[in-house]
């Protein structure tokens, strides 16, 4: 067996103090770190163009022969899904188109309003560790760091690196991708968690398909308005935040007030707080567990996403600067 | 000057560049029970058992530069877990593992396994979260199974990469 000779040793010590030092610079948000891993990426841009279309048709044979039988299944589920949201659809647009245009007339802002960037999915997560997915349009289409990506279902994630033609995505399941959320559906039984404003139906992401608004609120699209009865706002006690836990789980929504009053299957929605990166009203997901946790200030609140976060092909990039969008008030 | 062409120097990091993009481009969008083979790892472990723990750590610590170049990881954590993963492989490297494949095929596969888990763990000591899951089982199995497969042409590789021009005993 070979021996750790002082030499030896010595230079492992040097190059894992230089990975504690990397590291350090990189929890610190260092931008000679962020330029070096745009730099990469754009000089290995021809060779990665070269291998992925040598890879495409061996991906799409493998994916053939290992998943037919999961296609064929959920393509049975989706017919279903899709015949029990058409009743649903119809009542949804007429609230939809209602909704914005009475926010037009108030000069509030849209969805609809915000220009976006078609794209393509050319890749997903680079390993097993890393969630995301890099689409095919860059800074040239005008895309920048942080803004969100969305399908016409709902909020897939936000462009983390960006080069000329090619951008990151860090995917919504990522652990460390948090978004500012609030819950929009029926409001409670009880006096007190009455609303002085409507519960908010998830605003369509694409006007020239009202359909896909009806795909993120299947169940309940179109909510009576309650009476204001009471003090208490569903947005002041409903916000929270919702954090990734990994490929294929749900996501958790953080800082939910044990006073909330949220029950499975209410819709999660885009806060668009203060400071937030992502505008408000963009569908996340549907509540699929509430926990009340004896002595804790928070409810544990898991989310299913209404976007198969694993199977994205096509997106839109929201050209939406949150800091810019607050600064003009 | 066209002599460095021939030296580790210039065919290690050229080597980790394709390794990278093949990796990132290619192996990691095929999945097998919803994980992927990682060949960046099966390089640094091959580095460690044919160059030995000096060469292997270097080999580790390039290869992890260059993929935390490629991913959105926290940077510097693959060079820190690989350059320990090709020293410790390349303190194993003795006259009996050099002769028998069964052997290196069995060191690459715990290895490999034990890198998937030691980079799960040290992400979350550096503040990662949701790494460390049940999900991580069959991830090191894969990477474990099918670097453990593809161990031969690996180390042919990285003995050209590493071992070139040079034929002192490592």
């Amino acid at each position: 067996m070979a021996s750790a000779s002082v030499g030896r040793r010595r230079l492992l010590i040097l190059l894992v103090i230089t990975a504690l030092v990397l590291l350090t610079f990189d929890q610190r948000g260092n931008r000679v770190v962020d330029g070096v891993r745009s730099a990469f990426i754009t000089v290995t841009s021809p060779l990665r163009s070269v291998a992925r279309i040598v890879a495409t048709p061996i991906e799409n044979a493998w994916n053939g022969v290992t998943g037919f039988d999961d296609l064929k299944q959920e393509n049975d589920e989706l017919r279903d899904r899709i015949e029990a949201q058409d009743g649903a659809a119809i009542a949804a647009e007429a609230v939809v188109y209602e909704n914005q245009e009475l926010k037009s007339e108030l000069g509030l802002p849209t969805l609809s309003g915000i220009d976006r960037v078609k794209a393509e999915v050319i890749s997903g997560g680079p390993s097993n560790f890393d969630q995301t997915i890099t689409i095919n349009q860059g800074k040239r289409k005008g895309i920048a760091v942080g803004m969100p990506v969305i399908t016409s279902g709902g909020l897939v994630g936000r462009i983390e690196q960006v080069t000329d033609r090619q951008a990151v995505v860090r995917l919504l399941s990522d652990p460390e991708s948090t978004v500012g959320v609030r819950f929009a559906s029926a409001p409670c039984g009880a006096s007190t968690e009455t609303t002085t404003t409507p519960a908010t139906t998830p605003t369509t992401l694409d006007p020239s398909t009202p359909a896909a608004t009806s795909t993120a609120s299947p169940a309940a699209p179109v909510q009576p308005e309650a009476p204001s009865t009471t003090e208490v706002s569903r947005e002041d006690t409903e916000l929270g935040r919702v954090r990734g836990r990994g490929p294929g789980r749900p996501l958790e929504v953080e800082q939910v007030n044990a006073e909330a009053c949220i029950s499975v299957g209410d819709s999660v929605i885009t806060a668009g707080v203060t400071e937030s990166l992502f505008p408000k009203g963009i569908p996340i997901g549907r509540v699929s567990l509430v926990e009340r946790r004896p002595g804790s200030l928070d409810l544990l609140v898991r989310v299913d996403p209404v976007v198969d976060l694993q199977r994205v092909s096509l997106v839109q990039v929201l050209l939406y600067d949150g800091d810019a969008a607050f600064a003009e008030g | 000057m066209l002599a460095v062409l021939h030296t580790p120097w210039f065919r290690l990091p050229a080597l980790a560049i394709v390794v990278v993009t093949v990796q990132t481009v290619i192996v990691s969008q095929i999945h097998l029970l919803g994980a992927s083979a990682d060949l960046v790892v099966l390089f640094a472990v091959a580095g460690g058992l044919v160059g030995g723990p000096q060469r292997g750590t270097v080999a580790g610590f390039v290869f992890g530069l260059t993929y935390d170049m490629a991913l959105t990881t926290p940077f510097g954590l693959w060079p820190l877990v690989l350059c320990v993963a090709g020293f410790v492989v390349g303190l194993t490297r003795n006259e009996a593992i050099r002769d028998n494949r069964w052997l290196q095929t069995a060191i690459v596969f715990l290895a490999s396994g034990a890198v998937v888990v030691a980079y799960a763990g040290v992400s979350t000591v550096f503040g990662s979260q949701g790494i460390v899951t049940l999900r991580l089982i069959p991830t090191a199995l894969v990477v474990a199974a099918v670097n453990a497969a593809l161990t031969q042409p690996a180390m042919k590789v990285m003995r050209f990469t590493l071992l070139a021009g040079d034929r002192r005993p490592v």
